[in-house]
């Protein structure tokens, strides 16, 4: 009997215990959600500085980067600053944006909503994706083999992104390379949706943007070189018939429509094979990424500005959607091991340079950054 | 999504009974194992004597997948007379997309005559279809090695032992974070292929048997809650030093550093976002002993989680689960085997075919809608058709 007893009282316990706990079950104290990184501070320069660099009081301001410790992409909204205790503003937010892999050279959409970029998975293998600039937006491939993709807008305002599928060209390879092509994919302003296919816009690989009106792409890594679509000339730049091109990098194309033949890019080490006549002089022998320039198709150069003193040399520049600015990297140190570098936006009329990272806040050599300005 | 306080707070107290009732029942457990009937010596021995062979709460309980979802049960006379039981059960998978195989090895000890504890040792191997996104090529991979570990322990108990306590603990020893794919653009495989769950799971439940002149019928009822421990305090894949994510913990609320910083977490969500559901088990079996030589049997299972389970997302970048766009709301097993009866070494053959409902997955704007996939549906068909289990068991006994 006593076993009896026991045994219901058992079984009664076992019964409840297992109601109870599914009834913890069903109410479940704990429901996943979705996780949404929080806004990381940045100590930058303050929008006020920097619209008293560029002149324009109104405007927004954006700057994005990667960061290779994490393999993101952070988008600095100046607009986006807070007013400190004090009445200073504080340091902005960047929010970090999803992506898949290492992100390289974001860059921005006309209205500055969108972001395009590549993750480079190999030597041989890049895909190009753009997305919606916010916390919670997934990127959208737009290529599987896409690399150095650029937006770029037609006349009646279709938003499109230009991309080639080979990263690196060898040098003074390209007129005869082939297999390869640059190719215009519409696409959604809104979502980055892709619109229709591909259309093919160039039978070689050129990664450095097409030009306001269609007509002439850009392209560097190694070669240097301009594309006119018009007649399907190629301009080769840093290059003389006697003995072959210079390696460039960062070729970036003009956002302006009366110079959409100049280039902006990145110099090795050596005397370049560039016209200087327009220049109050030439720089002679370099050191590397010493100088940035900005060369016509007619291999011209209308621009030059060597580093900041204190640096050692120039990265990653990039032209920004304004004819007027450009921003790029500044090495920090001489050492290879020391990958800090600072964030200058360039002021094209006097070469004048803002710093827009600060000693608490420095960005790695692999940060390809791009600085948008609001166009109203 | 916020959770009321008042909300919260019911669910702990109810939590706290159970936990209290819970206690209630290991001491009745304790005072009933002292007045149990101990089976006499001739008896049919159904597997519910011993704790039967089996990945209690299949896919649900950390995903480590067995074979038939994990459902696979030896019903037969088994083997008595030694103290230490040893169970291998080799099977394989066969379905559209994927093909498994599992060695399954359980060594049983009998602390007393009516109660059992033993370690469950699972070898995986296993081949399916990946495709991270739809736009993507489809590619194979191949992953393999031990899965979760199973602690188990039985007690007899009735005046004919026809009930048992079932008790078991799962440890995440199985991988659950394999990537695949170049060093910058890393990705995590699916659920289906990754060795565990990355979850520890407890499990209770009851077991009752009865004997007719022709047959035994077994029944199971267990309910399953996945919890997680972390003896550094630290989820490893936020260590920014060490290509980590770097999020910021100390911008977060309470609940989201909980996924960052933790020693325990009472819930079954893992260092990669994914949260494996409590979920509720329970079975039906039937052997026909008419034959001496053979035991054949017939089971129904069927599993069903009491939450939506959620996944990592694929890319070793970012922090970001989502629930699971494959998910079954329901699944079960139906199992026929026959045992070749031997007092020293019984043989085992299973064949199970797995049904379960068809997924909802949402769409990209839906993703992390856990209504979207919360979906009862009716039997996916094709995919019965197409999965198949196989398995053959040998069991012996030692000192």
């Amino acid at each position: 009997m006593a076993a009896s007893f026991c045994k219901n009282l058992f079984l009664a316990a076992v019964a409840g215990s297992m109601a109870l706990l599914l009834s913890c079950d069903m109410n479940l104290p704990y429901r996943p959600t979705q996780f949404i990184p929080p806004r990381v501070t940045v100590p930058l320069t303050s929008r006020d500085m920097i619209r008293d660099f560029i002149g324009l009081s109104h405007h927004r301001f954006k700057l994005a980067f990667t960061k290779k410790a994490d393999q993101s992409i952070y988008v600095v909204d100046f607009s986006s600053m807070e007013i400190g205790r004090g009445g200073e503003a504080a340091a902005p937010k960047a929010y970090r944006i999803k992506n898949s892999g290492m992100p390289d050279s974001p860059l921005f959409s006309p209205d500055g909503s969108l972001i395009t970029y590549f993750v480079r998975s190999s030597a041989t293998t890049q895909r190009a994706y753009v997305q919606v600039i916010d916390e919670t937006s997934d990127p959208v491939l737009v290529a599987d083999q896409g690399t150095d993709p650029h937006f770029w807008q037609d006349s009646a305002g279709n938003l499109f992104v230009v991309y080639s599928d080979k990263f690196q060209v060898p040098l003074n390879a390209l007129p005869g390379l082939s297999g390869y092509a640059t190719y215009r994919q519409r696409i959604d302003p809104a979502t980055g949706a892709l619109i229709g296919n591909r259309e093919t816009i160039a039978d070689r690989p050129y990664n450095g943007g097409l030009s306001r009106s269609g007509r002439y792409l850009c392209t560097g890594y190694s070669d240097g070189a301009f594309y006119d679509r018009e007649n399907g000339l190629l301009h080769r730049i840093n290059y003389d018939q006697a003995s072959g091109g210079m390696q460039i990098c960062n070729p970036s194309i003009s956002p302006d429509s009366a110079h959409e033949d100049w280039m902006l890019f990145l110099p090795f080490a050596g005397t370049q094979k560039l016209d200087f006549s327009a220049m109050a002089s030439s720089p002679g022998m370099i050191t590397m990424h010493e100088y940035l320039f900005v060369v016509d198709r007619e291999n011209t150069v209308r621009w030059q500005r060597p580093h900041p003193s204190g640096y050692s040399q120039w990265q990653d520049p990039e032209w920004s959607n304004d004819f007027n600015f450009m921003v790029a990297l500044a090495k920090v140190a001489s050492n290879e091991s020391d990958t800090r570098h600072d964030c200058f936006l360039i002021r094209r009329l006097d070469q004048g340079l803002l710093r827009l990272t600060t000693d608490d806040f420095r960005l790695d050599d692999s940060a390809t950054p791009a600085f948008w300005i609001s166009p109203d | 999504m916020e959770r009321s306080g008042s909300k919260h707070e019911h669910g702990m107290m109810l939590c706290r009974t159970g936990a209290a009732a819970l206690a209630l029942m290991l001491l009745g457990l304790w005072v009933t194992a002292r007045l149990a009937h101990a089976p006499a010596a001739g008896e049919f021995v159904s597997a519910t004597r011993l704790m039967p062979w089996q990945n209690i709460g299949g896919c649900g309980a950390g995903g480590s997948g067995g074979l038939g979802g994990g459902n696979i049960k030896w019903i037969g006379r088994g083997v008595s007379g030694g103290i230490l039981d040893i169970q291998a059960i080799a099977g394989v998978e066969i379905s559209q997309t994927r093909r498994n195989y599992a060695f399954m090895h359980r060594f049983a000890l009998k602390p007393t005559s009516s109660s059992s504890l033993a370690l469950s040792v699972p070898v995986l191997s296993k081949t399916a279809q990946f495709q991270p996104q739809a736009n993507l090529p489809s590619r194979t991979e191949v992953t393999g090695g031990i899965g979760d570990l199973l602690l188990d322990f039985s007690q007899t108990f009735g005046s004919i032992g026809q009930y048992s306590f079932l008790a078991t603990l799962m440890f995440p020893t199985g991988q659950y974070d394999i990537k695949r794919g170049e060093e910058t653009g890393r990705q995590y495989l699916s659920n289906i292929l990754q060795l565990g769950g990355g979850v520890y799971a407890a499990s209770i439940g009851l077991s009752y048997s009865r004997d007719f002149d022709k047959g035994i019928l077994v029944a199971d009822l267990l309910t399953t809650h996945p919890f997680v421990i972390n003896f550094s305090g630290e989820n490893s894949y936020n260590d920014e030093t060490a290509g980590g994510w770097g999020y910021a913990t100390d911008l977060m609320s309470d609940e989201e550093k909980r996924r960052f910083e933790y020693y325990f977490k009472p819930y079954g969500e893992n260092d990669l976002g994914g949260y494996t559901a409590p979920s509720l088990y329970g079975a039906v079996y039937y052997g026909d002993k008419r034959n001496s030589r053979y035991v054949h049997s017939y089971g129904v299972t069927f599993n069903i989680p009491l939450q939506v389970n959620w996944i990592p997302n694929y890319s070793a970048s970012v922090y970001d689960p989502i629930p699971d766009p494959d998910f079954w709301t329901w699944s079960g097993t139906l199992q026929y085997g026959v045992e070749f009866s031997n007092v020293e070494h019984p043989l085992y053959l299973v064949v199970a075919k797995q049904i379960h409902d068809r997924a909802t997955p949402p769409g990209q704007d839906r993703r992390y809608s856990v209504e979207a996939v919360n979906t009862w549906n009716g039997p996916d068909w094709r995919d019965f058709a197409a999965t198949w289990s196989f398995a053959v068991g040998i069991r012996t006994s030692a000192f």
